[in-house]
């Protein structure tokens, strides 16, 4: 794909650090590495996983860590970037679904939209739900 | 009306010929612009009564032939539609980022051309119906599954404000997978399979990171970005043979 | 010297161009067609257009009436041969389209919508929202892409017909972007160009419509026709001429003058019942008269009249008229659906062209051309609103198959001959990247457009038309004095202005002198001094032939079959 110059072109230059460079890219930048900084609550979990399967006492050494000050800041860092890489995600997100699949009619944005934002608020809910012992 | 009032612009230039050879440099005018001056009002005005031997493309002046796409303080716009009293000054002009520079602020679109034939951007069938038969019908949601997507003007902001085409110059790129994607969609089209190799292939939907940025740019809200990641949607869903492709 | 080779040599990339692209290699499977244009053929004027194309359609219309609507509108200068073969292949030519991928306007049932227009006498307009020529030619484009056998030449600019012993067999061309020339070599050769708006100041017409194919043919002995004939559109956004298509009269739309009248109905302008839906002409017409009356408004571009479209409502108009809305709002800052829109006449299109035969032929034998650079004629002295649209694609065919058969008919000319045509034109466009002198392209081009706007606008008489025409004698002197300031060869616009301006000159000549004949008032041509049709002596198209000295004009009797010419009133 390509046609040769016919004639000596100026490559197309790109200056040294163009991602922060402009505010256009620079949403998207921090967007992307949100999920850097996501990937350690995926840690966390990891951990977590690995505790419960050491027995009771590790997956009490686990919650002691995540209460402590520490812990709790380590939750805030990842809590920040997940908020705003979800919530970006799914404005973004919500245009790929409006297609009509095979017989399927395509779903309109209104109805995504309340689907994708009631599913993350329903779905933290729960999840609070349960780890404050409300919902046993 | 009143005055026009000075206004500086720094204009990019580049020739591969004689002394302006090189890396290309920044030339400022000064321009008198009325009130409702445009960039490309601004451009004329130099090429007419300053300099000359400024080159840019432009024709319509009315936002539908797609030529004047130029980096305006940074951003891809059309400058047929960039109101001079809209801008912070000095109005930074220069040619659309992400394509070679031919001249000043010309770009080498050749590329674009062959990425855009590449998509197969005609109507395909097994059985043509002749045209004594009358129309394909269509109903108005039929239409309006493709319709945004036949509204680009090639103009090709989106490829300059694209990240990927960065990394990726062969990509083949917003405005090319959304008119591919609109022949998919559209109800006379039989040509989905045909398409899919490029659409879906090495240089196709799955080089986009959805930064969203084409659809920001795009003047004819034909928000390519929702094109391209459709496709991968659908694309995908076909590659597990969930979804079967259109005239395969 | 570069030489390309192929069977046909096509001039310009727009509407007609590539429908008789399309045409001329569907037509015969081994056929190469060589496409030259200036821009690249999805940039061609055509994407301006915006209302519709006329074709019948519903069950309420007929073929008859159509064309008895086209010739009434062209105040019975069209041919109605031409005009008759025009309807006759319309609706075809509009489902061809549909069938290319089109995405025309629709019923609930899935049939092709139409919608009303000017001096139409039923709803017969197929329309893509207000969007129809873009539509039309990315179609029109996309679809030739799927032949290979049509080869473009994407910025070149066609410098010189190469004619070998009467016959045309090939352009010279500019490679804008090397600046190299390059004969291009075919047994027939398409002009496609479009028209001239450029030569006005005040113009919907972009900044390529310069007459390129009308002059190539002129220099070269082939009559301009009708050229006389220039469409003033009623509706234009004051400064910058932009276009507000008669669709938004053709949904509703009103026109009012600055004491809230709705003057077309109530003062007589002849338009009758069909008030905003009269001929442009008229419109163009009444609208001036209420300027200098003095009920038009008063802005920093003249004087203007009010466009209201807020009666039709936010969903009409956002469904039917989205790009007219969007074109206020960004241009003049009004939005349609709660204020009027400032409107005034604006040049919009040449009825005259290129004198061809109803296949597109012109008299040099191997030289066809289609479109608004061509006179079949069709629009006769005023241009149904529609109507050209669909001409692109009637003639544009018609052209492409009429000159695949010339081709097949005849052998290559003398490639020696030609060559050297090319050479010469080579070295003349290097004598120009260098010229030095005292003269600037862009003080001319303004004195030009400032005289055929005095001498020939909507209403002339004998004084400012003689005036216009001594003025472009003296512009065409002092063209010959022009300096460039561009030395580079790589993509040099100026030398491409300078080309342009050329033709502007030799076409403007050929309006204002044509015009300054016809003493007579017929369709887009008024004068103050004889303001009644005079079909005794000008039942006739005029024809314009180059010559050194100046233009030499003559006439050609209208071709008339069914219909009798009578007094133009609606």
């Amino acid at each position: 794909m390509g046609s040769a110059s016919s004639t000596p072109t100026l490559a197309s230059r790109v200056p040294d650090g163009w991602w922060m460079s402009h505010k256009r890219y620079r949403y998207y930048m921090l967007f992307a590495m949100a999920s850097g900084i996501l990937s350690l609550g995926s840690l966390v979990l990891l951990v977590a996983v690995s505790a419960l399967s050491k027995g009771s006492q590790a997956w009490a050494g686990f919650l002691a860590m995540l209460g402590s000050p520490a812990g709790l800041l380590l939750s805030v860092v990842v809590l920040v970037p997940t908020c705003f890489f979800a919530v970006r995600w799914l404005r973004v997100g919500v245009k790929i679904p409006q297609v009509k699949l095979g017989p399927m009619p395509a779903p309109g944005a209104g109805m995504l939209y309340v689907a994708h934002f009631g599913l993350l608020i329903g779905v933290s809910l729960l999840v609070i739900l349960l780890l404050s012992g409300v919902v046993a | 009306m009143s005055e026009p009032r000075i206004v500086k612009f720094e204009v990019f230039r580049y020739s591969p010929e004689g002394a302006e050879t090189g890396e290309g440099k920044w030339q400022t005018y000064e321009v008198p612009c009325p009130d409702d001056y445009v960039v490309l009002d601004a451009l004329n005005h130099i090429k007419d009564y300053i300099d000359p031997t400024l080159s840019h493309r432009w024709s319509c002046r009315m936002g539908v032939c797609g030529s004047c796409g130029m980096m305006v303080n940074g951003t891809p716009n059309l400058t047929c539609k960039s109101f001079v009293r809209d801008l912070e000054h000095p109005i930074r002009v220069g040619p659309l980022a992400n394509f070679p520079v031919v001249r000043d602020l010309v770009v080498e679109l050749e590329s674009f051309m062959d990425k855009l034939k590449s998509v197969k951007p005609w109507i395909i069938r097994k059985v043509e119906k002749d045209v004594k038969y009358g129309e394909y019908l269509q109903t108005p949601d039929e239409l309006d599954s493709y319709r945004q997507f036949s509204m680009c003007i090639n103009c090709c902001l989106c490829y300059a404000a694209c990240p990927v085409m960065i990394n990726e110059p062969d990509f083949i790129g917003p405005a090319a997978i959304a008119l591919g994607f609109r022949y998919n969609q559209d109800s006379r089209d039989e040509g989905e399979a045909e398409r899919y190799a490029v659409l879906a292939g090495e240089h196709g939907v799955w080089n986009c990171s959805y930064a969203n940025e084409c659809s920001e740019v795009c003047p004819k809200h034909v928000d390519p970005a929702a094109a391209v990641n459709r496709e991968k949607l659908v694309s995908a869903l076909q590659w597990l043979h969930i979804l079967p492709k259109k005239g395969a | 010297m570069k030489v390309i080779r192929h069977d046909i040599v096509l001039v310009g990339g727009g509407g007609a161009g590539l429908r008789a692209a399309i045409a001329a290699v569907e037509v015969s499977p081994e056929t190469t067609v060589c496409c030259v244009s200036k821009l690249y053929p999805m940039r061609s004027h055509t994407v301006s257009a915006e209302g519709g194309a006329a074709a019948v359609a519903g069950s309420d219309d007929n073929l008859d009436l159509h064309a008895y609507d086209t010739l009434k509108g062209s105040d019975f200068l069209a041919d109605q041969d031409a005009v008759e073969q025009f309807v006759q292949e319309a609706p075809g030519e509009l489902t061809q389209l549909e069938h290319w991928g089109c995405p025309w306007s629709r019923e609930p049932d899935g049939r092709v919508a139409v919608r009303a227009f000017g001096g139409m006498s039923v709803k017969r307009t197929w329309f893509a929202a207000d969007k129809t020529g873009f539509h039309m030619l990315h179609a029109l484009f996309q679809t030739s892409m799927k032949y290979d056998r049509i080869v473009r030449l994407d910025e070149f600019f066609a410098t010189k017909l190469l004619v070998d012993n009467g016959r045309v067999c090939g352009v010279a061309a500019l490679d804008i972007r090397t600046g190299e020339v390059t004969a291009v070599l075919g047994r027939a050769v398409i002009l496609c160009t479009g028209g001239a708006g450029q030569v006005f100041p005040f113009t919907t017409n972009a900044a390529v419509k310069t007459g390129d194919g009308m002059a190539l043919a002129y220099r070269e002995g082939v009559p301009l026709k009708d050229m006389e004939f220039v469409q003033y559109h009623p509706t234009g956004l004051p400064g910058t001429g932009i276009l507000i298509t008669e669709a938004s009269r053709g949904e509703g739309g009103h026109l009012y003058n600055n004491e809230g009248e709705r003057f077309l109905v109530t003062h007589d302008y002849g338009v009758g019942n069909k008030a905003e839906l009269g001929p442009r002409d008229m419109l163009s017409r009444a609208i001036m008269r209420e300027m200098e009356a003095g009920r038009a408004f008063d802005g920093s571009y003249g004087k203007y009249v009010h466009l209201d479209l807020r009666h039709l409502g936010e969903k009409k108009i956002d469904e039917k008229l989205p790009f007219v809305r969007e074109l206020a709002r960004n241009f003049v800052g009004v939005d349609p659906v709660h204020e009027p829109i400032p409107v005034r006449p604006v040049v919009h299109y040449m009825m005259g062209g290129v004198d061809t035969d109803i296949t597109g032929a012109t008299p040099m034998p191997g030289l066809y051309a289609a479109g608004e650079v061509a006179a079949v004629s069709i629009n006769g002295a005023n241009r149904l609103g529609s109507n050209s649209l669909t001409e692109c694609l009637v003639f544009g065919r018609r052209a492409g198959e009429a000159a695949v058969r010339f081709a097949g008919d005849c052998a290559d000319g003398d490639e020696r001959v030609l060559v050297d045509q090319a050479e010469a034109e080579h070295g003349r466009m290097d004598a120009l990247r260098n010229k030095v002198g005292g003269e600037q392209i862009a003080v001319i081009r303004r004195e030009m457009q400032a005289s055929m706007e005095s001498g020939c606008g909507v209403f002339r008489d004998q004084g400012s038309m003689d005036a216009t025409v001594a003025a472009l004698r003296q512009l065409k002197g002092r063209y010959a004095d022009i300096g460039l300031s561009d030395r580079s060869k790589v993509f040099n616009t100026e030398i491409v202005q300078a080309m342009e301006l050329r033709n502007m000159l030799d076409v403007a000549e050929a309006v204002a002198q044509t015009a300054a004949v016809r003493t007579e008032s017929r369709g887009a041509h008024t004068r103050t001094d004889y303001p009644t049709r005079d079909d005794s002596q000008f039942l006739k198209h005029s024809l314009v032939n180059f010559s050194p000295q100046g233009p030499e004009i003559g006439y050609r009797d209208v071709t008339l079959t069914r219909w009798t010419p009578e007094e133009r009133k609606y």
